[in-house]
């Protein structure tokens, strides 16, 4: 639909300089842009009409001229200059000094906010007056039509009180914009920020939103229990929930009974019925959550929270329960099981359930895991609550290890390989560490394990490869192995004809918070490249631009690319024995949009 | 020659969004001698001398005396960069030659703020070095940048960088915690 919208806006102001239009031509470009390289329809809308110009040597014309014919405030599409009648229904304190005013103007098709800024401001517009704006421009902001009013806006005031009345819209029909509602108020919460007034939830018939007031206004507040009609409010969007902001100014109470009906269910997915065993479960008795633990599945075991209007009895540890009407969602990057006031769950008999597999910690995933490892290093705890921290690790690698302290809890030994069974794999900035504090450790004094020290590995991208990467030569004198220059002069050993060839990468490898030097040695360059020395010794004895023809197709491949490399550090340089290319991780893309909004605030 | 490196500490390329990118107008210097580095504020309160974006090479067009320069559009699920590959970045001018929109392509290069004749303040990015690279390494990138962001967003705190940025930006975080969703849920679908 998006698409059709675009090849229409294009066709038009293409025909508008005489060119004919060829909308399979348009679609298909918009589809190469926006799907096979995801370019935003904006900018692909912008780059077609642009090309498709000089392809027939108009000059670029101006965005849209500006049209003295003023359109309708719901109808404006980012990216147009437009002239609007409307009415200023609100203004609002500038959010900082480079803004001049900012506020909301409406007509009877919809309501947009406006900025004016402060450079070359022309005059502000006063609230509950009726203004003609030529030649502003609509842009985006934090994803919301925007109308600029900027020096070249010609401003003038309508001196005739028009009537303007709000279209009232449905609460679970709101989006982040500007809209007017007629809601009840039905929960007055506790304010918990300096410059709140009042917050809590109101409600129509078709469901319910949080509202925030902010101080500075009129300072009153709004009744609980009593419906209202809010005009023009924006509707704000915040870790993928709505919310309204309200200046009690602008409403007024209204006459009606609304019934209210309960808000929307989150993004968890309901689950069919199932039965596991309870690991184990703590009390937790908080207002929203009751307790929280681990039960074990057919399918897995989980991390569950029963929250605080669950209606179920108080779960027995290693007892097994049918349960039917829970939810499953994400939580910390990890899955999670949610029982709430909806689940029904019923003692079922005891039986037996396999020990689970234990998972290799280099494949260690956040959620609920098994390990069999050993204590590799011990660090000093940092606060009275850990009664133990360092490092466990097996044959693949070693992880961060955490135990809190509690009843029945103790230290694990070391020279003991432990097997954890549930164990709380967690991650923090995209590291992982095991939460053992609630993990059943099964000691296992006869055997023992390789604990794999590795070297340390960092990743990031390589964002330049310096002079000397690719192919180069070597003093072949005992204990010197100096790069010679390009006539096989070694600054010690002077001209050396019989020298060895030596493949690296030199450059930076850069995480966004560190430039790391780097250099990648022949074995990891052979790797990460499919290229053994023998075949760029050939390029580079065989090919006109020789060893530069070796660097240039190296370089080529890996600049711009992510790596994850493995060495050690020498005096400001990391010395890769082993290199990755990092690949697309969809858990790490899944744990991200949690915590960008899937989570809970 | 020498295997020696630079003593100075190079400058780490931030990720940051084309729409973040987009509202950052506030530059400084540290320190007055001609090479002292000059940082464009992020409005989610960090300093950034260079950066490192990924994205679609939609446009590019020689410009300036001589056709010295080239001026370059780079998208990515938030917005548009603007990129500069001039004769001081032989390497970089270069590449974008060799480039044909449309194209993922991965830039390292300096942001710099100038004022348009109309007050507005846009960022560009002169770069470095400009490299093809496939959409896999975009969608990787959209997961650094989205990381970073959200860390940026999560350390918002006391330092002198969000104190300034509070001051000249006064920013909505929460937006940009939701551009970050939208950039998220834009790639892979």
């Amino acid at each position: 639909m998006e698409t059709d919208d675009i090849i229409a806006r294009i066709s038009q102001k293409l025909k508008a300089q005489g060119i004919e239009p060829r909308p399979e031509k348009i679609a298909s470009k918009i589809n190469r842009l926006v799907t096979e390289f995801g370019v935003p329809p904006s900018e692909a809308e912008r780059t077609i009409l642009q090309d498709t110009f000089k392809e027939h040597g108009i000059e670029q014309p101006k965005p849209s001229a500006p049209s003295s014919d003023a359109v309708g405030i719901g109808t404006l599409v980012p990216g147009e200059w437009v002239t609007v009648e409307g009415k200023v229904v609100s203004v609002t304190e500038p959010p900082s000094p480079a803004v001049a005013q900012t506020g909301v103007i409406a007509d009877d098709t919809g309501a947009v906010r406006f900025v004016i800024f402060a450079k070359n401001a022309p005059a502000l517009l006063r609230v509950g007056e009726w203004f003609r704006l030529e030649s502003a421009v609509v842009d985006e902001f934090r994803g919301l039509a925007n109308l600029k009013i900027h020096a070249g806006t010609t401003v003038t005031p309508i001196n005739d009180d028009r009537p303007l009345t709000p279209e009232i819209t449905r609460i679970a029909d709101l989006r982040p914009g500007i809209a007017s509602v007629t809601a009840k108020i039905v929960q007055d919460w506790e304010v918990r920020h300096d410059r709140m007034l009042q917050t809590g939830l109101l409600g129509d018939e078709s469901g319910t939103m949080k509202f925030v007031i902010w101080k500075g206004g009129s300072d009153r507040k709004l009744e609980p229990d009593t419906a209202y009609t809010f005009a023009y409010v924006p509707v704000e969007e915040y870790n993928g929930r709505l919310s309204l902001t309200i200046d009690p100014a602008s409403c007024t109470p209204v006459d009606s009974e609304i019934a209210v009906s309960a808000g929307p269910a989150g993004s968890e997915e309901p689950m069919p019925l199932f039965e596991g065993k309870i690991i184990s479960v703590r009390h937790v008795g908080s207002e929203t959550v009751r307790e929280s633990g681990i039960i074990a599945t057919p399918d897995g075991a989980y991390a569950f929270t029963i929250w605080g209007d669950a209606q179920i009895p108080a779960l027995e540890q290693g007892n097994w329960y049918a349960i039917e009407g829970a939810t499953k969602g994400m939580f910390r990057g990890a899955p999670r099981i949610s029982i709430n006031q909806d689940a029904v769950l019923s003692p079922v008999e005891d039986r037996f359930l396999p020990p689970p597999p234990a998972t290799p910690v280099a494949d260690l995933a956040p959620g609920i895991a098994t390990v069999r490892v050993k204590l590799a290093q011990e660090w000093e705890s940092r606060s009275e609550r850990m009664l133990q921290a360092g490092l466990v690790g097996d044959e693949t690698g070693v992880i961060k290890f955490v135990i809190w302290d509690g009843e029945g809890v103790e230290q694990i030994q070391e020279n003991i390989v432990y097997t954890f069974f549930y164990a709380a794999v967690e991650e923090y900035n995209g590291r992982l560490s095991l939460d053992l504090t609630h993990a059943t450790p099964l000691p296992d004094e006869d055997a023992d394990i390789e604990v794999s020290r590795g070297g340390k590995s960092i990743s990031g991208a390589l964002v330049h490869i310096a002079s000397g990467s690719g192919i180069v030569k070597r003093c072949p004198v005992e204990g010197c192995n100096r790069v010679l220059s390009r006539q096989n002069f070694c600054p010690v050993h002077e001209f050396q004809p019989g020298f060895q060839y030596d493949l690296r990468i030199r450059g930076t490898l850069d995480d966004g918070q560190t430039a790391h030097n780097l250099l990648i040695q022949r074995e990891a360059v052979e790797k990460l490249f499919s290229m053994t020395l023998a075949e760029a010794q050939d390029i580079a004895e065989n090919q006109p631009l020789g060893a530069d023809e070796v660097a240039r197709q190296l370089g080529d491949r890996a600049l711009g690319r992510y790596l994850t490399v493995t060495g050690r550090e020498f005096e400001g340089l990391f010395i890769a024995f082993d290199a990755k290319w990092l690949f697309f991780d969809p858990a790490r893309h899944t744990a991200l949009i949690n915590r960008a909004g899937g989570d809970l605030a | 020659m020498t295997e020696r490196f630079q003593n100075y500490v190079r400058e780490p390329a931030k990720r940051v969004f084309a729409a973040e990118m987009r509202d950052a107008r506030h530059s400084f210097r540290v320190g007055d001698d001609e090479k002292s580095p000059t940082y464009l504020l992020l409005p989610t309160g960090e300093r950034c001398n260079r950066v490192f974006i990924v994205g679609s090479l939609t446009q590019k067009e020689r410009v300036g005396e001589q056709n010295s320069m080239y001026r370059a559009r780079v998208a990515d699920p938030s917005g548009t960069f603007f990129i500069t590959a001039g004769s001081y970045q032989p390497e970089a001018m270069q590449q974008v030659a060799r480039i044909e929109p449309p194209a993922f392509v991965a830039v390292v290069g300096k942001p710099n703020a100038y004022e348009t004749p109309d007050g507005k303040v846009l960022i560009s990015i002169r770069a470095e070095t400009v490299t093809p690279v496939d959409r896999d390494i975009r969608d990787l990138w959209v997961l650094d940048a989205a990381d970073a962001t959200l860390d940026r967003i999560d350390a918002f705190g006391d330092s002198q960088d969000a104190e300034t940025a509070r001051a000249e930006y006064n920013p909505n975080l929460a937006s940009y915690k939701k551009m970050v969703y939208d950039a998220l849920t834009a790639i892979r679908q």
